[in-house]
């Protein structure tokens, strides 16, 4: 059994556009999920912001349990007028979402 | 008195110490008034009751305790009920009591555990025993086509399902992946299931069956959860495929003639994202010749890690898809597949359901499938 390796850290905050980005790194698959889910969702709930931006820049993989938690948490943060946008995506997680048919539905 | 609390032994030493000072306090006393002043009887009673004094004490500070909690241990013990002592010391006596205590709230914690572990084992077994008997058993026979279909769910009741359902002169197909595993996907899985089931005796085309199912799923599964699914139709008069796709992984093909395998991508939107998917999918056919191989899979596949957290990956399902179609027949090739899935896993549990579809055109043969080879069950 592995320690599941990711994190999520709160990134810069820009005043002007009211945009909080926050810092994925390492694999989120089974394990990881259940290791950040209830630290990512207080994080937001915490934060004033209007708009936030996932940084995949350091994200090795995502899975599809993950990307479903993503789904309902921008659907939560819309129902409160917040947007999410995900950046820097890598090749393998931008396929994923593209399979799924979620580049449609998330700003990328 | 509190140095003497503490230990048994610092009992029996004061127990000791008031024998010697009563002993003391009579030889005192003796010496000073004569030995003469006390007739035998005085010494005999003095004598008796000072060592009364002392079994007294002795008794309730240690004799009585240590009992009262050996009964509670053999009450224990033969499985009658028992209490929980109550008591403050800190000596001997009192770690007993509380370590008996501890031991017998653990106990009783562990029992309803194992209790409870039991009970939902039962249900799970149960809800598995359902699932087992709404994914079909065996792979079908299917005019034109081998057809080998395998299952494995990583917990009791898996997110993975598939169906074959023919209809007059047309045989449609799937492939399923909901979100997660468990108990909460097999329920949508067997819901899908049986709408699947319904709308192909309704529906000519895989893209109807698609778009329909995602509006039911929309209405009725959680936020996180969504379904990815490749919906295929057979024409057995025709012998053409086609599929519309809901955001499922790739479709591999086989290409006999030219020895080189097509990856090509499902697309479609995951049911259950949007409310209404039509937009977003299409029936697109799939060119099938004679002896070409269809693998469809489930991401459990692809997702299998090895000790190195490494991902057994499309490539290798590539090359494995590669090496043994041309060799084996459906059957043969599942086979193998898990042989590499397994030893490149190297014994690691996969976190998910695992799923394999195989469909070889064979022309106008009719191949007679064994038992064993339509099993579904990996």
């Amino acid at each position: 059994m592995f320690e599941p390796k990711i994190s999520v850290t709160s990134g810069s905050f820009d005043s002007l556009s009211d945009t909080q980005v926050i810092l994925f790194s390492g694999q989120l698959d089974k394990l990881g999920l259940e290791k950040i889910r209830k630290d990512l969702e207080s994080m937001l709930e915490k934060s004033p912001s209007k708009n936030f931006i996932f940084d995949f820049a350091e994200l090795e993989f995502i899975n599809s349990e993950s990307i479903g938690f993503l789904v309902s948490l921008r659907t939560h943060l819309k129902k409160n007028e917040k947007n999410i946008r995900l950046i820097h995506l890598n090749s393998q997680i931008r396929d994923v979402f593209d399979t799924i048919g979620l580049l449609t539905v998330f700003s990328v | 008195m509190k140095f003497f609390r503490i230990t048994l032994l610092r009992k029996i030493f004061f127990i000791f110490l008031l024998l010697e000072g009563i002993g003391a306090a009579a030889l005192f006393f003796l010496e000073k008034n004569g030995f003469s002043s006390f007739s035998r009887f005085h010494v005999t009673l003095i004598f008796s009751g000072t060592l009364f004094f002392a079994f007294v004490l002795f008794w309730i500070w240690m004799s009585h305790p240590l009992y009262q909690v050996l009964c509670q241990m053999e009450a224990l013990l033969s499985g009658r009920l028992y209490k929980k002592i109550y008591t403050e010391r800190t000596d001997e006596v009192g770690v007993f009591a509380h370590f008996f205590n501890e031991v017998a709230k653990r106990l009783s914690s562990y029992t309803s555990r194992l209790q409870e572990g039991q009970r939902m084992a039962g249900e799970l077994s149960t809800a598995a025993e359902i699932q087992r008997s709404i994914l079909p058993l065996t792979a079908p026979i299917i005019p034109g086509l081998i057809v080998t279909a395998k299952t494995r769910p990583a917990a009791e009741v898996g997110g993975d399902s598939f169906d074959f359902i023919t209809v007059g002169e047309k045989t449609f197909f799937y492939l399923g992946d909901v979100t997660g595993h468990g108990v909460p996907a097999g329920l949508i899985m067997s819901m899908v299931n049986m709408l699947v089931s319904t709308y192909s005796e309704v529906f000519e085309s895989p893209f109807d069956i698609v778009v329909n199912l995602n509006r039911q799923l929309k209405r009725r599964i959680q936020l996180a959860r969504f379904m990815t699914m490749v919906m295929m139709k057979w024409d057995h008069v025709q012998r053409k495929l086609s599929y519309a796709g809901a955001g499922h992984e790739h479709i591999l093909v086989f290409r006999a003639k030219t020895g080189t395998v097509d990856v090509i991508k499902t697309g479609g939107i995951a049911l259950g994202m949007v409310s209404d998917n039509s937009q977003l999918t299409k029936e697109i056919p799939l060119d099938l010749a004679e002896n070409d191989v269809v693998l469809l899979y489930s991401d459990g596949i692809t997702e299998g890690k090895n000790m190195n957290g490494e991902m057994f990956g499309l490539e290798r399902l590539k090359d494995s898809l590669l090496r043994y179609a041309p060799q084996y027949n459906p059957e043969g090739i599942a086979q193998h597949v898990a042989d590499d899935l397994g030893h490149f896993m190297e014994g690691h549990q996969p976190d998910d359901d695992i799923s394999l579809i195989l469909v070889k055109n064979v022309g106008d043969l009719t191949v007679a499938q064994n038992d064993v080879a339509q099993k579904t069950q990996w």
